[in-house]
């Protein structure tokens, strides 16, 4: 049985639960997974990457030295690993890659690219089920594809998240919302019905796309089901203010909006899986001392000037990043802390973006049961699949995968925790 | 593409064809195309060297599925197009390279035929939003909830392409009930108001200050921001419901004797979930004039004034006498109520009052709205259905209005609504009529028909004609316009970078805007006059507005509104490779690259497909430091004979661009960035090295500069013709065309080009084909 310690780690997050969340007020299916140590995925893309001489140790092993960009990270050092000399098999096309960090999807750029499912959505499959939302898909870029490579869209506003996730309507919207949910199912019958009725008459090309439909809606009577179960369960009652305005050249203020959003969902056990997508828009950062937009300073051609003010952004990302991960170390749970049992992975798209390379991506992996505090470097002319990582995720995790995407193993060098 | 190009492999290719002793086996095919690869090919394309990615032993010569209908149309088309092998190699002789082909080509054919065939199409988001407003006469927003669409062929509306997700699946469950309630009122008519709205007490202090100025009665901006927000607006009191709004303000242009520009915003201050809406762009002189301006805007909305194309920061010192713009206050009016209940309630509902409405209402509304959502007679049963879930709702207790709702939410998620459906008749590969009058409005309205042309008999190709002619007359025509030309020329794509300001000055907002409006209405231009396709290429006309013509150095024109203007002789201008906004989207904000945009004349213009590099290639990383033009990076590039191979035929039109820089401003020298102190990293932009636009087509003919090269484009005039036709046609069926349609699309270009060869024409002559009506 699963002590009841959810009052002590909030606290230590500076968050207060008034809900004594009661094994009762779980659905079974959920109650049945909670006796388990909950184990949680956050990924985390910056589509405009990171100047790679700031980004990258000299000297791999564990005694590397932090670079630059590292250094805000100093105290968190045995709490990740970073990684370089990594990238995704076959995946090209400049800007275009961000739909395959976490597909792994090959040539994104193409005119005729299709998607498969991310890693988020793969994770989110297997233990979804057990909180009430089965991930969360937030920022400026959707990071979640669906088995068929759909996109998820992405929630851009935290305050919008935040509402979904802690809110609770009044008991006359609850029970509008309960109707609706039952109302859904049988639409979902119906329209199951419809399409029974032409598939006598779709040839072998339609076929698929009718099966797909099947699915579609098969799963989504399922997921209202999964909805319903949850109307009686109150959502948990956090002691924090939902995000403010902001502005969306608040790049900073809106990443720390997210991060707060994602600390919560977690410490509530409202999601186990989260991606956020960053902006890579052209907007121009409110950071003092920036003055041109994010997107053209990326391509700063090596003029000293723009990538001065392009560190400025980049430093206050990953100084943003590394106060989240303080915060989940912070948040105690059971004997450990929310960070060691959630595995987040940072990183980008992009290997140098003033080059649109895809090739040499900084990537870091934070928390888990991972053995953390190495420079990984694999070959920067013959990368290590990316995927690799992924499969120690995922192994890490607790699911059975053997291989995801293009991998070919799992990620070397990186072993479990002692104990 | 088209084997036009090439005569003299042609000829000799329809002379073997000829001689081609009937009856030729498999076997024999197999045989013929080992030795021809053995002969001329296997050096470079077999497992151990695969130059350019391609191993020849992996070509089945029974061609079957798409991979391998994709393998043997490179190698045919390296063939036809003499690109291999290449010019070092031993060349086959054309007679023998022409029987191999002749050979190949109708396996080819055959084999692409299985695979292309049109699949039941979802809407994609545009085309569900434009459908649910059409369908049900409602006006809110939905495309933006759904998500992003997937594209295949360089257009999102592909069947093959788009999807379906659990995901999604939940979306359009959620779109449709909000689009049921728009429709639907319950509640009752709201008054009619009239209120007005002055922003002076909020910004007196600005205007005491001097940042802001105050003449007859009008608060004056002197700047232009690029902020969301603007201090006059009419927030004192805001919009107290959903609905339709007059905004009736006076403006007038400050300290100029020309002409200021402003826009008008509406948004909801919803916190971070603020809507920012651009109501549109307008224009005032100095003499004050009232603008009546009107929108509908959701609860708790205001609209906002944004002065444009003014200086970013002036000095502020009061009495200065700056140009600005000044606005005064503003009267409101609304929520304004034509009809009540309003005509999509009606158009729904008929006279049915809800409140006691029974099961015999429903099945009269079902009747009238089930062949309209599913743009197609429908049967009894099929209307028997959903009056059953009704039905099973009424009898769990809910209420009629509930009940029909979840009625009419269940028509808008049936497959029947969501798919473009065209039943497979194994007798039959043509389409019906009705069936291909949806085809006919989702190529040129963007959504569903109306009853005319619902009923219309389209099989007549007189009716087909006018019917087509009705559609393109039709406002909707627009959204053909903005979709065609916003994924073809990439429009869509144009606010992806900004500028780097400090290089690019001049751009602005103003700017941004008026390219997409010159690619839009240029196309437009080449629609309603039937102008030849060719003025793509190049035309001594462009379509501008006063932001544009100062952009482009040319004289005499005022205001926003775009208008033909005839080119001075000699312009870089005309055609739409010239045209800022295409510029700006393949370039990246900073600078320019040869290869990007070498690669969309490529495939836009001349209908080349090009690979992408092979794994490995190390990428050119712009440096705006030193002596090295990107031009000469790519030399280094070029010198390798596999990179040669594509780049050949990439950078020439690049190159030829690279006299334009990432705003689409014409430049004679680069801009530069010099250093004074590096170790602050300050320093300023020069002029650079200078800009060489020379080059020569991997053909051999030279050009020195984009009017020569313009001229080079349009001796390829076919290849053009047959490449837009072939967008045109991706476009207009949702699929992607393969080997197979080549000599269709070669049809519709020499029936196109014998009547006119106009690009209305063209659009008939596409809509007239069998292709178009074939599934």
């Amino acid at each position: 049985m699963q002590k009841l310690t959810r009052r002590t780690f909030l606290r230590g997050a500076g968050v207060c639960l008034a809900l004594p969340l009661l094994e009762a007020m779980l659905p079974a299916r959920a109650r049945a997974a909670a006796t388990a140590a909950p184990q949680r995925f956050v990924a985390i893309n910056i589509p405009l990457s990171f100047i790679p001489a700031n980004f990258f140790p000299d000297v791999p092993g564990a005694d590397y030295t932090l670079s630059s960009y590292l250094q805000p990270g100093a105290a968190l050092r045995g709490d990740f690993t970073i990684c370089s000399g990594l990238s995704h098999p076959g995946v090209d096309g400049g800007h275009s890659a961000e739909k395959s960090f976490l597909t792994a999807a090959p040539q994104p750029g193409s005119r005729s690219f299709k998607n498969t499912i991310s890693l988020d959505q793969f994770i989110a499959r297997q233990i979804g089920d057990r909180t009430r939302f089965a991930s969360l898909t937030l920022g400026d870029h959707s990071l979640s594809w669906s088995e068929n490579g759909v996109s998820i869209p992405a929630e851009h506003s935290p305050a919008k998240a935040f509402s979904r996730l802690f809110l609770t309507g009044k008991p006359g919207e609850i029970a509008a919302q309960e109707r609706d949910l039952e109302d859904g199912r049988s639409i979902m019958d119906t329209v199951l019905g419809d399409a029974k009725a032409i598939e006598r008459s779709v040839g072998a090309a339609d076929r698929q796309k009718l099966d797909q439909f099947f699915t579609a809606v098969r799963e989504t009577e399922q997921r209202l089901t999964k909805s319903q179960a949850w109307t009686h369960t109150p959502k948990p009652v956090v002691d924090a203010r939902p995000p403010e305005k902001l502005d969306d050249a608040d790049l900073v203020g809106m990443f720390r909006a997210h991060f707060d959003v994602i600390r919560l969902a977690l410490s509530t056990d409202s999601t186990r899986v989260v991606a956020l997508g960053g902006t890579g828009y052209g907007t121009v950062p409110k950071i003092k001392g920036v003055e041109q937009g994010y997107h053209g300073l990326s391509h700063h051609g090596k003029n000293p000037e723009m990538m001065r003010q392009l560190e400025l952004v980049e430093r206050a990302t990953l100084q943003a990043f590394f106060d989240f991960l303080a915060a989940l170390k912070a948040s105690a749970e059971d004997d450990t802390h929310l960070l060691g049992r959630t595995q987040i992975l940072f990183g980008s798209n992009l290997g140098n973006a003033s080059a649109h390379s895809t090739t040499n991506l900084p990537i870091l992996l934070a928390g888990g049961a991972h053995r953390h505090g190495k420079h990984l470097a694999f070959d920067p002319v013959q990368n290590h699949p990316l995927p690799n990582l992924f499969v120690s995720v995922l192994q890490r995790a607790g699911l059975e995968a053997a291989s995801f995407a293009s991998s070919t193993g799992t990620l070397t060098g990186l072993d479990p925790a002692r104990g | 593409m088209a084997l036009l190009l090439f005569p003299d492999i042609r000829c000799a290719l329809v002379a073997c064809a000829a001689l081609l002793p009937p009856g030729l086996t498999a076997a024999d095919f197999q045989k013929d195309a080992g030795a021809f690869f053995e002969k001329h090919c296997y050096d470079c394309h077999e497992s151990g060297t695969t130059k350019g990615g391609l191993n020849l032993e992996k070509a089945d010569t029974a061609i079957g599925g798409p991979e391998q209908a994709d393998m043997w149309t490179h190698i045919f088309d390296r063939i036809a197009h003499d690109e291999m092998p290449p010019p070092k190699k031993p060349r086959p002789d054309k007679l023998a390279a022409a029987g191999f082909l002749a050979e190949l080509k109708p396996r080819l054919l055959a084999a692409d035929r299985a695979r292309r065939s049109v699949v039941q199409r979802r809407l994609n988001r545009e085309e569900y939003e434009n459908t649910l407003h059409d369908l049900l006469g409602i006006d809110i927003e939905l495309k933006g909830l759904l998500p992003e669409d997937q594209q295949a062929g360089g257009f999102d509306n592909n069947g093959a392409a788009l999807a379906l997700s659990t995901e999604q699946m939940q979306r359009y469950l959620e779109t449709a009930r909000m689009a049921v309630d728009a429709a639907i009122v319950t509640g009752e008519r709201s008054a009619t108001e009239t209120w007005k709205c002055d922003s002076l007490g909020e910004v007196q202090r600005y205007i005491d200050s001097g940042q802001f100025g105050y003449v007859d009665g009008r608060i004056v901006l002197y700047t232009t921001s690029d902020d969301t927000y603007s201090k006059i607006s009419t927030r004192s009191k805001r919009t107290p419901v959903r609905g339709r709004y007059r905004f009736s303000f006076q403006a007038a242009a400050e300290n100029t004797t020309g002409l200021g520009f402003f826009t008008v915003n509406a948004s909801n201050f919803a916190g971070v979930a603020a809507t920012s809406k651009n109501l549109g762009y307008y224009e005032v002189g100095p003499e004050p004039k009232t603008f009546d301006i009107e929108a509908v805007l959701d609860p708790k909305s205001a609209i906002q004034f944004f002065a444009q194309g003014l200086p970013g920061y002036v000095k502020n010192t009061p009495g200065m006498k700056h140009p600005g713009v000044g606005f005064g206050p503003v009267e409101v009016t609304g929520p304004i109520i034509d009809q009540w209940p309003p005509e999509s309630h009606a158009r729904l509902l008929g006279k049915t009052d809800l409140a006691i409405g029974t099961l015999n209402d429903a099945h009269e509304i079902l009747r009238r709205f089930l062949p309209r959502a599913f743009r197609r007679p429908v049967a009894d049963s099929e209307t028997d259905r959903f009056l059953g879930l009704i039905r099973s709702r009424l009898d769990v207790g809910r209420s009629f209005e509930e009940s029909l709702r979840t009625g009419l939410v269940a028509v808008l998620c049936s497959p029947n609504f969501l798919y473009l459906r065209e039943e497979s008749r194994p007798d039959a590969q043509r389409i019906t009529d009705t069936e291909l009058a949806s085809r006919l409005s989702y190529f040129l309205w963007s959504s569903m028909p109306d009853d005319e042309l619902l009923g219309a008999k389209l099989s007549d190709p007189k009716i087909l004609h006018a019917q087509t002619e009705r559609l393109l007359r039709d406002a909707k025509a627009e959204r053909f316009i903005t979709n065609f030309t916003g994924q073809w020329l990439r429009l869509r794509q144009i606010a992806d970078t900004t500028p780097d300001r400090k290089l690019y000055k001049d751009f602005d907002e103003l700017l941004q805007m008026s390219m997409v409006r010159e690619g839009e209405s240029f196309f437009r231009q080449l629609l309603v006059e039937d102008r030849p396709i060719t003025d793509i290429l190049d035309s001594d006309w462009a379509m501008l507005n006063q932001r544009l013509a100062e952009h482009y150095g040319i004289p005499g024109v005022t205001g926003l509104a775009m208008r033909r203007v005839v080119l001075p002789a000699g312009s870089v201008r005309g055609g739409v490779l010239t045209q800022a906004g295409v510029l700006k989207v393949t370039a990246n904000g900073t600078s320019t690259s040869p290869v990007l945009r070498g690669v969309w004349v490529l495939e836009n213009i001349l209908g080349h497909a090009t690979p992408p590099p092979p794994p490995g290639t190390p990428a050119i990383e712009p440096d705006i430091r030193g002596a090295t033009t990107i031009r000469e990076q790519l030399d280094k590039h070029r010198s390798s004979e596999s990179c040669a191979v594509c780049h050949k035929l990439i950078d020439p039109p690049g190159f030829a661009l690279e006299s334009f820089d990432p705003t689409g401003a014409f430049r004679e020298k680069y801009l530069r960035w010099n250093v004074s102190n590096a170790e602050k990293g300050w320093g300023s932009v020069g002029p650079g090295a200078s800009v060489d636009a020379t080059g020569h087509l991997a053909t051999g003919e030279p050009f020195s500069g984009i009017r020569e090269f313009k001229k080079l484009l349009l001796a390829r005039r076919d290849d053009f013709a047959h490449c837009l036709a072939g967008k045109l046609m991706t476009y207009g069926i949702g699929r992607e065309l393969g080997f197979s349609d080549r000599d269709a699309i070669d049809a519709i270009v020499t029936r196109a080009d014998s009547t006119g060869g106009g690009l209305r024409t063209l659009i008939h002559a596409i809509v007239a084909s069998d292709t178009f009506a074939t599934r």
